[in-house]
């Protein structure tokens, strides 16, 4: 076991790997009420690619969400309804990026933990319990399709990507899982689920030595290993410059998607993306005021980023009457930038707020695994925040903004109100 | 100064009269949140101009001028949030501002004041006002408009909301919070400047504290900060009426149509139990048994049994005695999904529950109220919610009540929850 500390957060990792490949985070909080504890699948969304035992395999989208959702049937039960049982508060949710187990508890730890790492490397699929599930997914798919803001990010995303399975919504579609039965679910855990593809993240009150006792007895010996993972030859501009859906809204949202290179560090990458979106327009630039007494944009709006697999993003959403002003004062914005440079004060300003953010975040158990979890997926740990920032350059935060400057990087996805059928 | 101690590290202070704090003393907590809300009665009048206050204020500020201002002080106080709030507590409208900002422990530079000077800021938005401008008032009153049309968008929140206007026609509870569009698109810098210092004379401030500091500290910063609130004469939570039977004969049933995928089924029951009430603790565990958790009635049968859909949850309202189911199905399922939750009920109020669900079902409460403890966002919400009831009741202490709930006490409570309205918003494809 190591331990790693961080003595200007008030924190410290406690790091071990067992002989069969499964990674070990715990995270010690003595004043918690709570411990929250996360086993989380290096397997996301747009994982539909890869090679298993000398065999390439090209999967249906929406099967990782898929196997998210079956995992909790259990041959003498649903692990949900036992872990509630236990006073715990269990759920998993899959991204493009991974998927994740989870619960909360104030007593019987252990006993939580114990069915949590049984749950999530057990399979029990059978024709039934897997015909049932799509009557309950095609609601869930029918609910996102609902929703506008996801909608406007499922936009951005396919007009970014031509090929990269990101283009693709987490859940896939009623088609796309259509074909799915016991077979291919067994093959995805078999490849994905295996130990070493998993880490398991404890955040609270624990015995170190118990966790690691029960994750030996709990999970198996042997590991398959994905051999490699496809994601496709992606273009390096955006394939769309407009993307439009028409619903049942009161006004357009809109989603502005600047496509930026495949990062080599992801973790730092995102914090240097993140700083550089908001530099662009962030709350408390000129360019952001203006359009905010112009009443172009409203308090909804976010600068984000994204990274992943194979890519990166930066990702600009909110509402507006009028999205093309809003995408073009943006392009300008970017553009000037790239080639004025960035005033120290705004740099210095995004940092000192992101540094904050980041912080406050790791006020949550919760967080903290979410962030462990993505972090150890991009080879880092998830305090590692505080460091990278102090070193973060103006320079590279100008790299990042010259890269979503240059030519057909964007793409707007505008979810429009449904036009009115005219006679 | 009056000190009221109450269980561990929660503490109750009248700062003066009209202004009351609670105050939660975190150890080692990373963040501190702070929060301001005025109480006024939903049915008021002044309800549109209310509403618009908190918006206007955050924009027209004597000493940060503009919107820009602010936030790059927010930035400064290594991204703090503050923002401008409007909630329906029952039918009462909160309006103010919340806050939450690193804990000053963990700054670059160790003498930095972040608690103090998030407060300063807030006292300054809430009472330095410039003049209004009416380029101002134009500006936030368009947003808010937007705002308020954008309740339709989310057809799950909205099903529910839709809801609630017909089950509460008569009651100031169907008022929207946020205002009327046609009021608000109407507001004068004049009138709004009237709201704003007749809301200052009369309407109870109560103010949140998360964080790490002891409460003398907290309430001697907050006294200072907010020394030029006046004092008022008297003080009067806004009252309302909870009605323990629907106002109409029969189950009402209203369907409408929207063009979306999915369907949004809700039904609205009234319990008319309050947070004030004795069994209100029961009525908690029974929402817990009913659709409140993934062990509840309505997950286990609507979702994982007849596979109906992906969420069919139930949620109360602690101020106004409500609940409400919402799931959303097929079109087609809806006579069955409704027939199925509606048989569940009966069934809980035939006294159908066992031993082991009420105590899973506590258990289950137990810990997401523990969980809160952990969340300065959700503790601001639930004291914000006791103290616009008048209510000071603990978390430690309505955790102590749900222990002592009885599956008799469960039955009894579901007996009072009364159907009252279901509504349907079918899809009308997308």
């Amino acid at each position: 076991m190591t331990t790693r500390s961080y003595p200007r957060l008030d924190e410290s990792i406690q790091t071990v790997t067992l002989d069969n490949g499964l990674h070990i985070y715990c995270i010690p909080r003595e004043s918690s009420a709570k411990t929250f504890a996360m086993l989380a699948v290096n397997f996301g969304s747009i994982d539909c690619n890869f090679t298993l035992d000398g065999r390439t395999y090209d999967v249906t989208p929406g099967i990782a969400h898929f196997l998210e959702h079956k995992m909790f049937e259990e041959k003498d039960g649903n692990a949900l309804q036992k872990l509630t049982a236990l006073g715990a508060q269990p759920n998993a949710f899959t991204s493009h990026t991974m998927t994740a187990y989870h619960f909360t508890c104030t007593s019987r730890f252990a006993e939580c933990l114990e069915i949590l790492l049984r749950f999530v490397t057990t399979p029990y699929f059978t024709e039934e319990n897997v015909a049932k599930e799509k009557g309950i997914i095609e609601q869930e798919i029918s609910m996102l399709d609902d929703r506008p803001s996801w909608q406007a990010y499922v936009g951005v995303m396919e007009g970014l990507y031509a090929v990269h399975p990101v283009r693709i919504s987490v859940a896939g579609s009623r088609q796309s899982i259509a074909p799915i039965d016991p077979a291919i679910l067994e093959l995805c855990h078999r490849g994905f689920y295996a130990p070493s593809n998993l880490a398991l993240i404890v955040c609270g009150q624990y015995d170190f030595d118990q966790v690691v006792d029960l994750a030996k007895r709990m999970t198996p010996t042997q590991s398959a290993t994905i051999a490699s993972r496809s994601y496709g030859v992606e273009p390096e501009q955006a394939a769309a410059s407009y993307v439009e859906k028409n619903m049942a809204v009161s006004r357009p949202l809109f989603m502005l998607g600047c496509k930026d290179t495949v990062p080599e560090q992801p973790y730092r990458r995102q914090l240097i993306g993140e700083l550089a979106a908001a530099c662009v327009c962030g709350k408390s630039t000129v360019l952001y005021d203006t359009l905010y007494q112009k009443g172009v944009l409203n308090r909804t709006f976010e600068p984000n980023y994204f990274t992943f697999s194979g890519g990166a993003c930066a990702l600009f959403s909110g509402e507006s009457d009028n999205p093309q002003v809003v995408r073009e004062a943006l392009e300008d914005e970017m553009r000037r930038i790239a080639s004025e440079g960035l005033a120290d004060a705004v740099f210095n300003r995004a940092k000192k707020a992101a540094y904050g953010r980041y912080i406050r975040q790791t006020n949550d158990p919760a967080e903290i695994c979410r962030m462990q979890a993505e972090a150890c997926f991009s080879g880092a740990q998830c305090f590692d925040f505080a460091e990278i920032l102090q070193q973060v350059t103006t320079e590279q935060v100008l790299e990042r903004i010259r890269q979503w400057a240059r030519d057909g990087m964007t793409t707007l996805a505008v979810v429009a109100p449904k036009k009115e059928a005219k006679a | 100064m009056m000190m009221e101690k109450t269980m561990h590290n929660i503490t109750r202070v009248q700062i003066k009269q009209g202004i009351g704090l609670t105050c939660v003393t975190a150890e080692r907590t990373k963040t501190s949140c702070l929060s301001a809300m005025l109480a006024l009665p939903l049915g008021a009048p002044g309800r549109s101009l209310a509403a618009l206050l908190p918006y206007v204020l955050r924009s027209s500020c004597q000493d940060y001028r503009g919107q820009q201002a602010v936030a790059a002080c927010l930035d400064e106080l290594y991204g703090a949030r503050l923002e401008p709030i409007v909630r329906k507590c029952g039918e009462v409208q909160l309006i103010g501002f919340v806050a939450d900002v690193m804990d000053e422990r963990y700054a670059m530079q160790p003498e930095e004041r972040l608690f103090s000077s998030t407060a300063q800021l807030m006292a300054s938005l809430l009472l330095h006002p410039a003049p209004f401008t009416a380029e101002t008032v134009n500006r936030e009153a368009e947003q808010l408009c937007a705002k308020i049309a954008a309740r339709t968008d989310e057809k799950r929140t909205w099903a529910i909301q839709r809801m609630y206007q017909y089950m509460c026609a008569e009651e100031a509870y169907s008022l929207c919070e946020l205002g009327d569009i046609d009021v608000i698109r109407t507001i004068t810098p004049e009138q709004l400047e009237a709201q704003y210092r007749s809301v200052m004379q009369t309407a109870p401030l109560e103010l949140f504290y998360y964080g790490s500091l002891t409460s003398d500290t907290v309430a001697q910063q907050l006294a200072e900060a907010m020394r030029e609130r006046p004092v008022l004469e008297k003080v009067e939570l806004p009252q309302f009426d909870v009605p323990r039977k629907p106002l109409h004969p029969g189950l009402q049933q209203i369907t409408e149509e929207e063009p979306v995928t999915q369907g949004k089924l809700t039904i609205g029951l009234r319990s008319g139990i309050t947070v004030l009430d004795v069994d209100y603790p029961a009525l908690v565990v029974f929402n817990a048994c009913f659709g409140g958790t993934a062990s509840s009635r309505l997950f286990r049968t609507v979702r994982e049994q007849m596979s109906l859909c992906y969420y069919a949850s139930s949620m109360t309202d602690k101020n106004k005695g409500l609940l409400v189911v919402a799931a959303g199905i097929e079109n087609e399922s809806e006579p069955k999904a409704r027939a199925e939750i509606l048989r569940q009920l009966e069934d809980i109020q035939a006294g159908g529950l066992t031993a082991e669900e009420v105590e899973a079902a506590k258990r289950s409460v137990l810990a997401s109220l523990r969980t809160t403890q952990d969340s300065p966002l959700m503790l601001e919400y639930f004291y914000q919610a006791q103290a616009a009831s008048g209510v000071t009741e603990t978390l430690d202490q309505l955790m102590e009540r749900i222990e002592q709930v009885s599956v008799a006490d469960v039955t009894a409570a579901a007996r009072k929850a009364v159907p009252d309205t279901v509504y349907f918003l079918k899809g009308a494809g997308a």
